[in-house]
């Protein structure tokens, strides 16, 4: 079953405009390709064209909904800078939105697309955006695989990340779906303590250096003791600090006592 | 298990929504069962909490979206084995998902495309939904879509689901808006298209209703989003008057209704035609 066939003609016609512009110009090569009978396919191409239109637009309008739903300042970066034929046909038609796996790869595909577009300025925004937007599908891809043993020190929970952006991008994400303008917010280093909820919602802290770097080397292999050494903070405020992120609901596991 | 065994009867049940929750826990009393979509519990267990305090009060049956049983790529062995996972949680009677193509040859369409229905086919499709009903150790129905476009074909669609079925022993979950919604766009006769089904391999309704403003091109648009529909209520008595199901579900996919009260006219009408014809 490698050969063309007509089922792999209809997905081309509802994702892609220049196959239906094809189909319309010049049915019979259409039929010769996919193996279809030659009238038939005329009439697909004439009386079935109504019906592949509304086709192709309920399949772009759901394609586009799911974006919406789970990456939507990076499909609105996508969408000032190309149109949705381009976003589904390039972008949509070959990932899978419904596995974290796949909106993984929709977000780097879409930056991609936005920062071919969008010239030099907006790159680094689109990229943070882009990894902004992917992080919970991320690390609900990686809390999926399991939680490792405790280690010897504290650790951060499976669903739990301190992240630096090179904006504030919590900021730059919610003026984008303002529709509010954002530049002014570039280059502005920023560190972000980001929890998962089950169904993927997203607890944003933003966070100081200092805590950033602390959280940083939270990966269990380190107990406090060595933490604070490594940090040169004492050993009560690495304490305090994890008590404090613990307070906000965030997941620190501990390590045996040092 | 044996996937063919006799499955329960669930009676009336509504479609699981987030935005119809507080109003489903409310009224239990008058929802019999609970339809998931399987597809917003796969990926993270996390999220097996509500399905369990679901579950407390409801049975649960999980309806899929992305099995893709009409593709002619080979069966995704990892999503079916994510929904059977899903399926043990919840210790669901039945799985469903839809007869048609979500994705084909690399292109993804993340949507339900009718399949080309040739007799060749639906074997091939057969053989797939069979190996999923396999997989997955329990009962596996396959659902008629709403499409706007046909491929060329030598079946009609009543043909294409006999033939898959008498290729497999899965079920029918048939969903009666989408009957009515394709004889409306596509000018056959729904009560006809029923009796030429095998009505026998039907253990699953769905009831929905369209807008009336959901017209596209001259074409009714199947959009899940109204109260049911006099016509589709009495396809469902057309129906039960010729097989008795399992399980009737009431599905409201968007617009959701401020007073709930819509819904649970649904569900009453529904069981008004279920006790008149003799069911429960």
């Amino acid at each position: 079953m490698s050969e063309a066939t007509p089922q792999e003609l209809l997905a081309k016609l509802l994702t892609d405009p220049r196959a239906l512009a094809e189909l319309r110009q010049n049915p019979d090569a259409c039929a010769a390709r996919y193996g279809l009978p030659a009238q038939e396919v005329r009439r697909l191409s004439t009386a079935g064209m109504p019906g592949l239109r509304v086709a192709a637009s309920v399949t772009r309008w759901k394609n586009l909904s799911a974006v919406m739903g789970s990456l939507p300042a990076t499909l609105a970066l996508c969408q000032a800078v190309v149109d949705d034929d381009t976003i589904v046909g390039e972008v949509l038609a070959h990932v899978r939105m419904t596995t974290p796996r796949g909106v993984v790869s929709a977000g780097e595909r879409l930056g991609e697309l936005a920062s071919r577009h969008a010239g030099d300025a907006r790159r680094s925004v689109i990229q943070d955006v882009v990894r902004y937007e992917t992080l919970s599908y991320e690390i609900r891809e990686h809390a999926a695989q399991g939680q490792p043993d405790p280690g010897r020190g504290p650790s951060l929970g499976a669903c739990v990340r301190a992240v630096t952006f090179g904006c504030p991008v919590a900021e730059v994400q919610r003026r984008i779906l303002a529709g509010r303008p954002f530049e002014d917010l570039r280059e502005r280093t920023t560190h972000y303590l980001v929890s998962v909820r089950p169904g993927g919602r997203m607890r944003v802290h933003r966070i100081p250096e200092a805590l950033r770097d602390l959280l940083g080397l939270c990966d269990g292999s380190r107990p406090v003791t060595v933490l604070s050494h490594r940090l040169g903070m004492p050993t009560d405020r690495v304490e305090q600090a994890l008590a404090k992120v613990r307070a906000l609901g965030v997941e620190i596991r501990t390590g045996p006592a040092a | 298990m044996n996937p063919g065994r006799v499955l329960p009867n669930l009676g009336v049940g509504l479609g699981y929504r987030a935005p119809l929750h507080d109003g489903i826990l409310e009224h239990h009393r008058e929802i019999d069962w609970l339809e998931i979509i399987t597809d917003d519990y796969l990926h993270d267990p996390g999220t097996w909490d509500l399905l369990r305090t679901l579950r407390d009060r409801f049975p649960l049956v999980p309806h899929g979206l992305e099995m893709s049983v009409g593709s002619r790529d080979p069966l995704d062995e990892d999503y079916v084995r994510a929904v059977a996972a899903v399926a043990d949680a919840v210790d669901a009677p039945w799985v469903s998902d839809h007869l048609c193509f979500t994705r084909d040859q690399g292109i993804e369409l993340g949507n339900l495309t009718p399949v080309h229905r040739t007799a060749a086919h639906a074997r091939y499709i057969a053989a797939k939904a069979q190996k999923a009903q396999d997989l997955l150790g329990r009962r596996f129905l396959l659902e008629n879509i709403a499409y706007y476009v046909d491929l060329p074909g030598e079946l009609s669609e009543a043909e294409m689901i006999s033939e898959v079925m008498r290729h497999c022993d899965c079920g029918i979950l048939l969903d009666l808006n989408n009957v009515a919604v394709n004889a409306a766009n596509h000018g056959f006769d729904p009560f006809r298209f029923l009796d030429s089904l095998p009505l026998e391999r039907v253990e699953q309704v769905h009831l929905a209703g369209n807008a009336p403003d959901q017209v596209q091109e001259g074409f009714r648009f199947d959009a899940h989003d109204d109260e049911v529909s006099d016509e589709v209520m009495e396809l469902l008595a057309h129906l039960l008057e010729r097989q008795e199901v399992k399980g009737i579900l009431v599905e409201r996919d968007e617009r959701f209704p401020e007073d709930f009260g819509e819904m649970l006219t649904d569900l009453r009408r529904a069981r008004a035609i279920t006790a008149r014809e003799g069911v429960r």
